[in-house]
């Protein structure tokens, strides 16, 4: 297959199904009934004594660490048994919903700042190595990309 | 796994050391695997352009997770493998996939407080496998680790592939 307008159509298609997968994952999300899957913020927030005594999974980020209270897309939740947490800190947490609006945490992983910062920094690293790389040994063509020579 | 560049370096050993086996996975080719690790996280785009604008903007359901689902990763692949001329569609399709799976199997081995993993093989299903919670995304050791990988998998491949008569040579 040469011909570049057969490969754009294709490419268009292409992209055309991740839109329709974009679309069908999150209209198909399981519920929070499923196996596996647990009610999240907006769920809990929306109708919260429906929750209460269930087991949650929140993400938020760290807004007071005494006591520990985490922000979820403006919803905030106090952890009971969530201490050690830094503040700012993105925290995920699974627990029991309290009827106090708490949740006691069964587990939870901490994101610090300086983390996430990190994360960041080397991931960048990463993308130019590659990048350096893909331009080092492939180069655009008439045919599209083509290999510069071998290593 | 954590961050891209212990992606990346893995994928850079895995490849490099598949080199060995197969002669024809060569510098070119194992860069094709490392972008392969890249693509799942093309749904970090999501931190530039949040779900719920598109949602907003579409008026749709809408999530960028699909890019790191098995199903995103072959649709971005096959898109991959249509840049390239006709004669490498087969191996680069077959790398960006390899390369990616790599990074899916890493991811699904991340610390997550439920203690199951994402559902990494959508469409296919919705199972959340378990996962032994080895690292977090943002801990540096892994990548550590990976770098170890990574430089051992060269001075195998500088080693053999020398002895070999083929590669082995240049800074790669």
């Amino acid at each position: 297959m040469q011909s570049w307008s057969l490969r754009a159509a294709l490419i268009v298609l292409l992209v055309s199904v991740h839109i329709l997968l974009f679309v069908s994952f999150s209209a198909t999300y399981p519920s929070s009934s499923a196996p596996q899957y647990y009610p999240g913020a907006e769920e809990v927030s929306h109708d919260p004594d429906r929750y209460v005594g269930d087991r949650v999974s929140v993400y938020g980020r760290v807004v007071s660490t005494s006591p520990p209270v985490i922000d979820s897309g403006g919803r905030e939740f106090g952890l009971v048994g969530g201490d050690g947490v830094r503040r700012d800190s993105g925290v995920g947490v699974y627990g029991v919903y309290r009827e106090d609006g708490g949740i006691q945490v069964i587990d939870s992983v901490e994101y610090t700042q300086g983390g996430l910062t990190y994360s960041y920094a080397v991931s960048f690293l990463a993308g130019l190595w590659v990048l350096a790389r893909l331009l080092r040994d492939w180069t655009p063509g008439r045919k599209g990309l083509g290999r510069r020579g071998d290593a | 796994m954590p961050d891209l560049l212990a992606h990346v370096l893995a994928a850079y050993a895995v490849f490099r050391l598949a080199g060995l086996r197969w002669k024809w996975i060569t510098r070119p080719y194992v860069t094709v695997g490392m972008v392969g690790s890249i693509v799942p996280d093309v749904m970090k785009v999501g931190i530039l352009v949040d779900d719920s604008s598109i949602e907003n903007l579409l008026g749709l359901p809408f999530s960028w997770f699909p890019l790191h689902t098995a199903g995103g990763v072959l649709v971005s692949c096959a898109i991959g493998g249509l840049l390239v001329e006709s004669g490498e569609r087969r191996r680069v399709f077959g790398l960006l996939v390899a390369g990616a799976g790599t990074h899916l199997l890493l991811d699904g081995l991340l610390r997550k407080p439920t203690g199951r993993s994402d559902p990494l093989l959508w469409p296919l299903t919705w199972y959340r496998p378990p996962t032994p919670g080895l690292y977090l995304s943002t801990e540096a050791w892994p990548t550590a680790a990976a770098l170890v990988f990574a430089v051992a998998a060269w001075l195998v491949w500088r080693r053999y592939s020398k002895s070999d008569g083929g590669g082995g040579r240049g800074v790669d």
